[in-house]
This record gives C-alpha cells, sequence and structure tokens, in this order.
C-alpha cells in the first residue's frame, strides 16, 4: 500500500480510537460529576483521571489530543466558561500524561500491579504526584475566572486531589487488570465459587453501610476482598474494590453508613474516599504479591524440571553425598553404570562401593575435598559393581555442602574401564620398546628432516659418551662429527646423512669412519642410515650405528695371529724341508736307496704343509679383506706366457703338452700378482691332474672381458663332485686320483681372487676319463667395468686418503 | 772364495744354511741379530748378506737401513730371507733399501738359496724378484 494509504488508514483508526475516549470520558466525568458535593466542578470521585491515566499507560501520548477534547467538553457542559474549561482539561491532561510517564519510567508501565514494588511508586507518581498537577492548575483556573475565591483554594485543592487520586487508585486498576490480563471461564466450580464469593461481599458491604449495626467497621469487608483476591486475582480484587465503591458511595450519598454521621456530606465523603483508596491499594498489593509468588513458584518449578532433567538424561552418573559419604541421592543413570536402581544405593555408604583397595585414597582425597568449600578434585579408582564385576571409573567430586538448596557434594562419575585398558596397553607398549631400544646395543639415532635429533636410544650415549638431553634437538652432523682412519674431518656435504635428507637414498658406510665421541676421542663405527618418507616426502630419518672398536681389535688379533702363526709355523717346517733336501742331496754323505723313497715322501708331506700354511694365511687375508689389488692394466698374454714357461719342466716331466693359442696383445684391468696367482693354480692342477696328454691354454675375449680357457685330457671330475669343486677344505677323493696332494683352498681361493677383481673363475665342462675345461675370466682395461672399477678405486682411495 | 754374512736368529736353520754354504765352498760368517749382524758386516766386508726380519734386538730392516747409510754398505748385495709373508707393508719398506732378492724361507730349499746367492755374485740378472 501507498503512504498517502497507510495515513489515512492510521489517521482514521486514530481517530476513532480518539473519539471514543472522549465519549468514555465524558459519560464517566457526568457520572462523577454527580457527586459534586463542595463545587460544582469538584467531585469526590473523578473516574475520568483513571480513565486517562489507563489510556494513556495503554494506547500512547497520541492519545493525550482525545482526554483534552473530553475534558473540555465535560467541563464546558457543567458548569464554567469556556476559558475555564480551557484551563481544567490542560490541567487534567497534563495529569495524565505526567502520571503516565512516571509509571512508565519507574514503574514498568502497564505491568506496573504485577510487582508490589512498582504498585508502591504507582501510588506516589500517578496517585500523589501527578494528581497535584491538575488540582493545582484545576483550582488556580477556577479562581482566576471567578469561579472560586482564594480562601476556598486548599478545601476545594484537597477535594480535588483526593477526586483524581481516586480515580487512579479505583478506576484505573481495574481497567488496565482486566483489559491486559487473560483469564479461563470454563470452570464451572470456579465460577460457582466467584458468585457466591461476590454475592457474599455485596452482602456484607451492604450491610455495613447501611448502617444496620450502630459501630460496624468499614474493615470488615477486607476479609472478604482479600478471600477473593487469594482465589481470583487481581481481577477479582478490582472487581470488588468498585462493588464495594458503588455501594458505600450509594448509602452514604444517603446518610448511611460508617462515614455518614454527624459530618458533612463532603467530609464523609472525604473519610469514605480515603478508605476506598487503602482498601483498594491493599486488595493490589496483595493480589500483586501473589503473582509474585506464582511466578516464583513457576520459575523454582521450572527450575527443579530443568535440574532434574539435566541430571537425569545426563550420561554421567551422577550422586550426592554427605561428609560421611552416606549417599543420599542417586541419578536414573546409576543403573546403567553401576547395575543398581538409584533406591538401592540411597543411604548407603559411598565408599562400600569403592573397590577395598581404592578405599584409602578414596577417603584421603574425601577428606581434603570436604576442607575446602566449592572446591573441586577428580579421582580414578575401582569401583563394584552390583553384579560383583569391577570397573574403572573416574568421578568428579564437588564440594557444595555450602551452597544453598544442595548442601552436599556432588559427584559425577563415568566408565573409564575401557580408555584404562587401552591407556595401560599403550603404557606397556611404550614400556617395551623403550626396553628393546635401550638394550639394543647398536646405536639409534633419529632425525628430522633438518638433521636435527629427535630420539636417540640408551646404547648411543653410551657409546658416544653424551647424554640424551645435551643430543635432542641438536644437529647430527655438528654434534657428531665423522672422520676417516687418517684422521681428516668429513665435511657436511660429504656425509651419508646429508644425501640420504636430500636424495633420499639409504647410505651404508664404508669400513673405515669414525665417530668423534664427547670427549673428542674417536670410535670406529659401521652404520646404515636410511630416510623416513612419508607421504612421499623425506621427513627425517633413521641410523642405526655399531661400535667396532672390538670388532676392529679383533681383527686385529686375528691378523696378528695369523701373521706370526704362519711365521712361527713355517720356520720348523723351513728347517725340515731344507734338511730332508740335504740329506736327500748327499750333503750328510751317502744314504742307501731304501731310504731314498721314504725321506722324499717327508718332503713332500712337508711341501703340502707349507702350502697348506701358505693357502691358510691367504684365506685368512681374503676374508678380513685384507688382500690388497693393485689394479693396472697389463698385456694378459705376457702374463700367460711367464706362468706357461714357469710350469714348462713340470709338463716335460710328465711328458705332457703344454701350449697357448696365439695371442697378440690383450690388456686387462687386474693385479698382476693375483692373477699369475690364479693361472699358476689352475694350470697346475690341469698338469697335476693330466697323467698324458696335453693342456692348452686359449685366450678369446667378448665385449667387457677376457676368457682365458684352460683345457686338459685328464681324469676328469663326476659330476656328483663338481658341486664341490669350488668350496673350502673340499678334496675330490677316488682311486683314479689317489690321494688328494692339495690343500683343499686353492680352487676356492683363485675363484675369490679372480671375483675380487670383477673376473670370475668356473668350471665349464668335465668328464671323467675325458678331461676337463676351466675358464677365467677377467675385464678388459677399456670395457665400461674397468672404468667403473677405476672410478670406485680413486673414490676409495680419495676416502681413505690414500694416494 | 766368498764370504757370506747369515744373519738369522733360529739356530736350527742357521746351521741350515751354515751347512749349505759350507758345502758350496763359501766362508761363512754367523749372527743371531740385527746389532750382532751390523757390527761383523762392517768389520768384515762380506760379498753378499743373507738377512732374516723378524729378530730380537735389532730387525733385519732396521739393520738394513744402518747399513745402507754406510759407504760400503749402501752397495752391498742383500738377500732377505724371511717367513714373513710378503704383504704390501713390508716389501714397501723393505724395498726402500734396494735388497737383490726377498725369498721365502719355507718355499726354497737351501740349494735354491745357495743358487740365488750365486747368481748375485755372478749377476745374470740386477732387478729384484720376490718369490
Amino acid at each position: 500500500m501507498d503512504i498517502k494509504g497507510f495515513w489515512q488508514q492510521v489517521t482514521i483508526k486514530n481517530l476513532l480510537v480518539n473519539i471514543v475516549i472522549s465519549l468514555i470520558y465524558i459519560l464517566s466525568g457526568q457520572l462523577g460529576l454527580a457527586f459534586a458535593s463542595l463545587h460544582p466542578n469538584v467531585t469526590i470521585l473523578w473516574p475520568p483521571s483513571g480513565i486517562a491515566l489507563a489510556v494513556l499507560l495503554m494506547f500512547g501520548y497520541k492519545t493525550a489530543p482525545a482526554i483534552f477534547l473530553g475534558a473540555f467538553i465535560v467541563n464546558s457542559i457543567t458548569s464554567g466558561t469556556l476559558l475555564t474549561s480551557f484551563g481544567i482539561a490542560t490541567g487534567n491532561t497534563i495529569e495524565a500524561v505526567v502520571g503516565a510517564y512516571l509509571v512508565t519510567r519507574f514503574a514498568n508501565g502497564t505491568r506496573v500491579f504485577d510487582r508490589a514494588s512498582d504498585i508502591f511508586k504507582y501510588t506516589f507518581f500517578a496517585s500523589l504526584l501527578s494528581t497535584m498537577i491538575s488540582a493545582t492548575i484545576g483550582v488556580t483556573t477556577l479562581i482566576l475566572g471567578n469561579l472560586a475565591s482564594w480562601n476556598t483554594f486548599w478545601n476545594i485543592w484537597i477535594t480535588w486531589w483526593l477526586g483524581n487520586m481516586g480515580g487512579s487508585i479505583i478506576i484505573a486498576p481495574l481497567i488496565i487488570i482486566w483489559i491486559t490480563t487473560p483469564t479461563i471461564y470454563n470452570d464451572l466450580k470456579k465460577n460457582i465459587h466467584f458468585i457466591i464469593s461476590f454475592l457474599i461481599l455485596c452482602l456484607v458491604t451492604i450491610v455495613i453501610f447501611y448502617g444496620l449495626f450502630t459501630y460496624i467497621y468499614p474493615y470488615l469487608c477486607i476479609p472478604v476482598a482479600i478471600w477473593i483476591t487469594y482465589w481470583f486475582g487481581r481481577k477479582g480484587a478490582t472487581l470488588s474494590t468498585v462493588i464495594v465503591t458503588i455501594i458505600a458511595i450509594f448509602y452514604t450519598l444517603q446518610g448511611h453508613g460508617p462515614f455518614a454521621r454527624e459530618l458533612s456530606i463532603h467530609q464523609s465523603f472525604i473519610f469514605l474516599q480515603i478508605f476506598l483508596n487503602i482498601f483498594s491499594l491493599t486488595t493490589l498489593i496483595y493480589g500483586a504479591i501473589l503473582l509474585e509468588k506464582s511466578a516464583g513458584e513457576k520459575a523454582l518449578a521450572l527450575h527443579e524440571e530443568r535440574f532434574k532433567a539435566l541430571i537425569e538424561k545426563s550420561f554421567d552418573a551422577i550422586i550426592l553425598i554427605d561428609p560421611t559419604s552416606k549417599i543420599t541421592y542417586a541419578s536414573p543413570s546409576v543403573k546403567r553404570l553401576l547395575g543398581y536402581e538409584p533406591e538401592e544405593i540411597i543411604g548407603m555408604t559411598g565408599f562400600d562401593l569403592v573397590f577395598p583397595e581404592d578405599r584409602p585414597m578414596t577417603m584421603k582425597e574425601l577428606a581434603k575435598l570436604v576442607l575446602i568449600p566449592g572446591s573441586v578434585k577428580t579421582v580414578k579408582y575401582r569401583t563394584i559393581k552390583k553384579d560383583k564385576t569391577i570397573i574403572w571409573v573416574e568421578t568428579t567430586g564437588t564440594n557444595l555442602l555450602l551452597e544453598p538448596h544442595v548442601n552436599a557434594v556432588v559427584i559425577n562419575f563415568r566408565d573409564i574401564t575401557d580408555t584404562k585398558i587401552f591407556e595401560e596397553r599403550i603404557q606397556r607398549e611404550k614400556m617395551q620398546d623403550e626396553a628393546m631400544l635401550t638394550s639394543i646395543g647398536e646405536g639409534i639415532i633419529a632425525t628430522d628432516n633438518q638433521g636435527k635429533i629427535t630420539m636417540v636410544n640408551q646404547a648411543t650415549c653410551n657409546i658416544l659418551g653424551w647424554k640424551e638431553d645435551e643430543l635432542l634437538g641438536k644437529s647430527v652432523i655438528d654434534t657428531i662429527p665423522m672422520q676417516t682412519d687418517t684422521g681428516k674431518t668429513v665435511s657436511s656435504p660429504d656425509r651419508p646423512l646429508t644425501r640420504v635428507l636430500s636424495h633420499g637414498v639409504k647410505v651404508v658406510s664404508s669400513p673405515t669412519n669414525y665417530y668423534v665421541k664427547k670427549d673428542k676421542t674417536t670410535v670406529p663405527v659401521r652404520f646404515t642410515v636410511t630416510p623416513i618418507i612419508i607421504d612421499d616426502r623425506i621427513a627425517g630419518s633413521i641410523e642405526i650405528f655399531y661400535d667396532m672398536t672390538q670388532q676392529k681389535a679383533l681383527d686385529k688379533a686375528k691378523t696378528d695371529f695369523v701373521y706370526l702363526a704362519s711365521h712361527e709355523l713355517r720356520t720348523p717346517m723351513t728347517a725340515i724341508k731344507g734338511f730332508i733336501s740335504m740329506i736327500l742331496t748327499g750333503r750328510y754323505g751317502f744314504i742307501s736307496e731304501k731310504l731314498v723313497s721314504p725321506l722324499q715322501q717327508v718332503s713332500t708331506s712337508i711341501d703340502r704343509l707349507i702350502n697348506l700354511v701358505n693357502d691358510m694365511l691367504n684365506l685368512s687375508r681374503i676374508e678380513s679383506n685384507k688382500l690388497h689389488f693393485e689394479l693396472t692394466t697389463f698385456n694378459i698374454c705376457q702374463c700367460v706366457e711367464n706362468v706357461i714357461s714357469t710350469l714348462k719342466p713340470i709338463a716335460m716331466q710328465k711328458n705332457i703338452t703344454l701350449d697357448m693359442s696365439n695371442c697378440t696383445k690383450q690388456h686387462v684391468l687386474a693385479d698382476i700378482q693375483k692373477t699369475q696367482q690364479i693361472l699358476n693354480n689352475v694350470i697346475g692342477n690341469a698338469l697335476k691332474y693330466t697323467d698324458s696328454g696335453k693342456v692348452s691354454v686359449t685366450i678369446n675375449n667378448s665385449k667387457d672381458y677376457i676368457h682365458i680357457n684352460i683345457e686338459d685330457t685328464g681324469i676328469g671330475i663326476a659330476s656328483e663332485d663338481q658341486k664341490k669343486l669350488f668350496a673350502k677344505f673340499q678334496q675330490i677323493t677316488s682311486i683314479e686320483r689317489g690321494k688328494p696332494v692339495g690343500t683343499g683352498l686353492g680352487l676356492y681361493i683363485s675363484r675369490e681372487l679372480a671375483r675380487r677383481m670383477d673376473g670370475n673363475l668356473i668350471l665349464k665342462h668335465s668328464y671323467p676319463g675325458k678331461g676337463s675345461v676351466f675358464e677365467i675370466t677377467l675385464p678388459l682395461a677399456d670395457s665400461d667395468i674397468a672404468k667403473k672399477l677405476q672410478i670406485q678405486l680413486s673414490d676409495d682411495k680419495d676416502q681413505n686418503g690414500q694416494n | 772364495m766368498s764370504k757370506i754374512l747369515i744373519v738369522e736368529d733360529d739356530p736350527t736353520l742357521a746351521n741350515m744354511y751354515e751347512d749349505e754354504f759350507k758345502f758350496m765352498k763359501f766362508d761363512v760368517l754367523l749372527a743371531k741379530d740385527g746389532t750382532e749382524g751390523l757390527k761383523i758386516a762392517l768389520d768384515e766386508h762380506p760379498d753378499v748378506i743373507l738377512l732374516d726380519i723378524l729378530m730380537p734386538k735389532m730387525d733385519g730392516i732396521q739393520m738394513m737401513k744402518e747399513l745402507r747409510g754406510d759407504t760400503w754398505g749402501a752397495k752391498v748385495p742383500i738377500v732377505i730371507l724371511t717367513n714373513l709373508d710378503a704383504n704390501d707393508e713390508i716389501i714397501k719398506v723393505v724395498l726402500v733399501h734396494q735388497p737383490a732378492y726377498y725369498l721365502l724361507k719355507a718355499n726354497n730349499t737351501p740349494t735354491d738359496v745357495v743358487n740365488k746367492v750365486q747368481e748375485i755374485i755372478a749377476p745374470k740378472t740386477t732387478s729384484p724378484v720376490i718369490k
């Protein structure tokens, strides 16, 4: 709708309402002025002021014009000039407006009769104060308008004042309360009660004011009014007031009743007015108090409902106990938690529900809790359910002993058995892990992705001499320096950890690394560093390292032992070999034929022994990686030729042909001496196990390797024996072969040596009675493998500080 | 007659080599440790010295070092005769002082040793050979 239409609507509505108000005002005014006993314009009961106040309070200040209009018309109809009517009307309007303002501002407006305290304020502001305004303006107007004289000022003023007061105390509450309070009318019993009560009231009032008995107190209607107020509220109260007012005025006017004695009508009315005001106020205040009480009770009931709901629906079980732990209340959840109905445990001692072992602790805690009002304690203990099972509970106790309405210790508790079991398991596993980490002899260091230490185990601390808290958070590279065996410190970019954290690769240490301990001494270590990858990101690293001190010492001892033992073993063997040889060559004179053979066998045995010692020495070296390989590029053809020429005498002795294929320059990358050793061993074997025929050596090459084939026409090797061929200390015995002559280590050593040089030694094939073919492979000097070997060699040399 | 000094601490072996060399008509001098060996060498100026390595008081390497410091000693042919295996450390140290041969006692009969010595005296080869 458009604005113009809106305003039309509002104004029309307003207008109508205002007109109605004015009319009511006029009518009631006429009624009031019927009691104008002192002055035609002044009455002992002025209903309009009550109406005006009520209307202004309920409908707002916009109704003020209506009030003014009504007042103006009423007064002009009665008597006086237009001017005096105007003045009086102004006074009445201002009274209503000021009264309404003050009541709204200080006494809750239309809700003023809901509270006793507000009613007192209302009485002061509206009934006593603002009424003075209209009294003052009104009387002054009359005097100025020559309708009254100055010496009658106070008389008229008091009458005016009391009349308006009556309107506000008797009429206004009636209107406001009846309009704002809803009532239910369909209770028949109550309706009958209502009617009977009012009949009694009327009866009593009539009896009093008719003056049936000479000295009857008008206050007798008050008990009835109280009764009515109690049962029917403020509506009943205000209605009683009006009925009593009407009856009282009716009879007093006729000169009856306790107020109508030797006094003039005017004086009677004044006393009557005072009585009626007090009567009204009393019932109003009483009604307000009843209302407050009921509201209070409702609020309390609501709170109680809410409280009960909270307690009962709460998941935690709640009990209230006194300081001796006697249970005074138990919530329904107790059943779910403990299996008891709430009623079953009320009266029980709380401690009886606690597992015996935990009782002393709970008693102590309760004692402490009870000492400090308002304090709170949380305790965990075992409790016994109704079915005698035990559960773990966590309880929170609040000391509300001094709290009004509670006066108990409030305990709420929940079942934490599952949590407890879980916690204990976690704790146990944690301790297991810790025990494991502590007992592990290897050092374990975990870092974040910056190389800062996040975890170390006990062994790490023991090996390096640091305490755990001295290492946590520190950088591994700075706190644990690494050295090579020449004492050179490995710089940060060269540290394996750096490579692990930047590339996410696993790094295993080379054999000669040392860590610097807290006291600046070094410890030989072997370590493995592995990256921790989470979601494709490098999140840190784990390093496991071993203290190699003992192992190194052991190795050294072993080596030293082997070294010295071989020397010591060799000395007597040299003597035996030497002397036998000298005997056999006649240095000590003639020896008979018969002695030659046995002496030669002794000599052979000694040679065997010597070979065994040599082999064992080599073996020991191979196994402890002490063998040093001097890899150089050399002509393999030349090397083979040399070996063959040294073995030629043996071949000639047995009448075996020993030759090699045509071989032009072929360069390999290997250790010359070791290669000679291998060739000696294999070609020597071929000669050893061939009785007649030939041993031929052929050399050819593939892409990366040289292949040296040694073929013999010897006794061959049975297939089941072929498996044992390269094993340690395995000698193949057979009737043809006779007693084994070697040490059983030769082929094992030869193969190891070949393999260490990135080559190999294999049995290509062998047939008993036909012969065998062995093949030695070595890397060609310009092959990729050779190149890699050379790079590795130079790397190792750099790292080990070798030249 | 050629003069040979045999520096060897084991009496059995010393006897053995002495017998063989005497049989081969050598004039044999014996010493049982480096100190004695050094003294006799410098006093007697033998034509060849057979030197063991592991010896008490002064070992073979030390004696060789001292000997090579002497004008005559710098040139005398020395054959290292030992049962210590030829590993790299020893060889490097030994080769510095230029022995004529490095022989493993256990691998060579006394006759072999004599042959080698005779080669030196009537030289066919000058480079040291390790056997």
